[in-house]
């Protein structure tokens, strides 16, 4: 036990939102800014 | 006795949304401008936009009533709702939003029709059907949780409740338009953000700290602390938290939530976005999971585990912060209600009548349509609501998985697989449908009270796959495919 816990509990509170933050900080990191400067029409708004 | 305080700042919130709505209706002239905004939206807004819009009185009472019910198995919600915004963002929304950027699309049949080449509309008018049915069902469901809240917290009848719901709802979303919605949306989720970090921290010190909730929560039902809940691990126990966790697949293709992506002002603010909309899910999920846990231990003996939030916030705080809490409950449902109402109300005024029956219409009736179906749908779940007072957690997920099980299979098929075809988006949108449906009036008793979202969310997979094996793509589709994907390559290497 760990403060109350089973380490199961715990483990699962860590992968509640251990999976989607670390799968969105490495597209976040890796997608930030674009580098490219033909963008598409999408990007060439007024 | 009902408190002025809570009053007051109730008359104070609601004042605030007229003149958000007044502001957004001044901006909302031409079709694009209602329904979209015009594309204009920045980050910060679709984040917020799309996290309240999906999340609703389902959160606060709801998720809240679930963390009381069952303790740290609820936390299985929050791995699907995570999971599910993530891949929401990473995978579908850049590449929809190119897609619908390059067929100039303002609702998601719009794209479904141009993305399939479907002369015939019949993709468009099986998505209408669709949505307004689940739209109707779904708003039914955040009105009784307005009947709740209003009960809860006013100590009026759960009647009353619903009509003054009903009633401010649908005042603001007829004059506003989407650009009303999606700020009102931003105000909301704040609100939201902020008593989904107070109302958990409060009460767990109001028991005694950490260590101290665990151990009465231990006392209480030893379950409560048990990942797999009072099922242990055995079918029924990974059935429920397949269940809990297919609870987030409605994040890769849900209409409501699609909308955000197109009313994007470019793809830059959809990866800022996306950032922002999953460090915001975390915190009312855990918030809210861990509200209702703090709630069991204080209240163990609530007759109805859905109304933790207003016992909480009423026994907690002093009144004016009780009003505020109202009024984050108010905010959750109507950030949901009003985007589900545009999203009926495009349905009919652009994918059917603007579309398909008289292109030539002009603005002013297109816009008295779509008011007409605000008010139609508005009534018909208000005839639902106050016929019975139904269980917020599960009446909101069965709609939930209503639209999900019919679009997410589809958008993903289409995005990702050149070979899908249109009598393949047909038979995955009515199959997911239909199984939804069926799952739940026949089977779900039977099968371990397995959610209907993934019987659903397969069967519609299955089909769209299945029957596109079997017929021709659209013209064409894998170029513009290819296209797509490099364009976005591009934009991000």
């Amino acid at each position: 036990m760990i403060a109350g816990l089973h380490w199961t509990a715990w483990l699962l509170l860590i992968l509640s939102v251990g999976l989607g933050l670390a799968i969105e900080f490495i597209y976040y990191f890796t997608h930030r800014r674009p580098k490219h400067p033909d963008a598409t029409p999408s990007d060439q708004k007024p | 006795m009902v408190s002025t305080t809570i009053i007051t700042v109730l008359v104070v919130y609601l004042i605030i949304l007229l003149a958000i709505g007044m502001w957004g209706g001044r901006e909302s002239g031409s079709v694009a401008g209602y329904y979209v905004a015009g594309k204009k939206l920045p980050s910060w807004v679709i984040a917020f936009s799309s996290n309240t819009t999906g999340e609703s009185g389902w959160l606060l009472l709801g998720l809240t009533g679930m963390g009381y019910l069952v303790g740290i198995h609820a936390l299985w919600i929050v791995m699907g709702e995570v999971l599910g915004v993530t891949l929401g963002w990473v995978l579908v929304a850049s590449r929809f939003k190119e897609y619908t950027d390059r067929y100039d699309c303002i609702t998601v049949p719009d794209y479904l029709e141009s993305r399939f080449q479907d002369s015939r509309h019949l993709i468009r008018l099986v998505s209408v059907v669709i949505i307004l049915s689940m739209v109707t069902v779904y708003t039914a469901a955040q009105l009784t949780a307005s009947g709740k809240a209003f009960s809860s917290f006013l100590d009026t009848s759960y009647t009353t409740g619903v009509l003054i719901g009903a009633a401010v709802i649908l005042y603001y979303t007829t004059i506003g338009g989407f650009k009303a919605v999606a700020y009102s949306d931003l105000l909301q989720g704040v609100l939201m953000l902020l008593g989904l970090i107070v109302l958990p921290i409060v009460g767990i010190i109001n028991a005694g700290g950490w260590s101290s909730l665990m151990a009465q929560l231990q006392a209480a039902d030893p379950n409560l602390l048990e990942p797999m809940g009072e099922f242990g691990v055995s079918v029924p126990g990974v059935l429920s938290a397949l269940g809990f966790i297919g609870i987030g697949l409605a994040f890769l293709g849900a209409p409501q939530l699609l909308t955000r992506f197109i009313s994007a002002r470019d793809r830059g603010e959809i990866v800022t976005g996306g950032l922002m909309a999953v460090v915001c899910i975390i915190i009312f999920d855990l918030g809210a999971v861990f509200a209702g846990m703090a709630g069991r231990a204080i209240f163990p003996g609530l007759a109805d585990h859905e109304t933790i939030f207003p016992t909480m916030s009423a026994a907690l705080f002093p009144n004016i912060f009780t009003g505020i809490f109202l009024v984050i409950v108010l905010a959750a449902i109507m950030s949901t209600v009003d985007s589900l109402l545009i999203l009926a109300s495009s349905a009919v005024v652009v994918d059917v009548v603007q579309k398909i029956y008289n292109p030539a219409i002009t603005e002013k009736r297109l816009s008295l349509y779509g008011k007409l179906t605000t008010v139609v749908i508005g009534v018909c779940a208000l005839v639902m609501a106050i016929g019975e007072v139904r269980m917020i957690f599960w009446f909101v997920l069965f709609a939930w998985s209503g639209l999900a099980s019919a679009f997410a299979p589809v958008i993903l098929c289409s995005l990702f697989w050149k070979r899908t075809t249109r009598a393949g988006a047909v038979a995955g949108m009515i199959g997911g449908f239909l199984t939804t449906i069926t799952w739940v009036l026949v089977f779900k008793e039977q099968f371990f009270d397995l959610y209907e979202m993934l019987p659903g969310f397969f069967a519609g997979f299955g089909l769209t796959i299945g029957v596109s094996l079997f017929t021709n793509p659209p013209d064409g589709a894998a170029d513009e495919l290819e296209a797509v994907r490099r364009s976005i390559t591009n934009y991000e290497d």
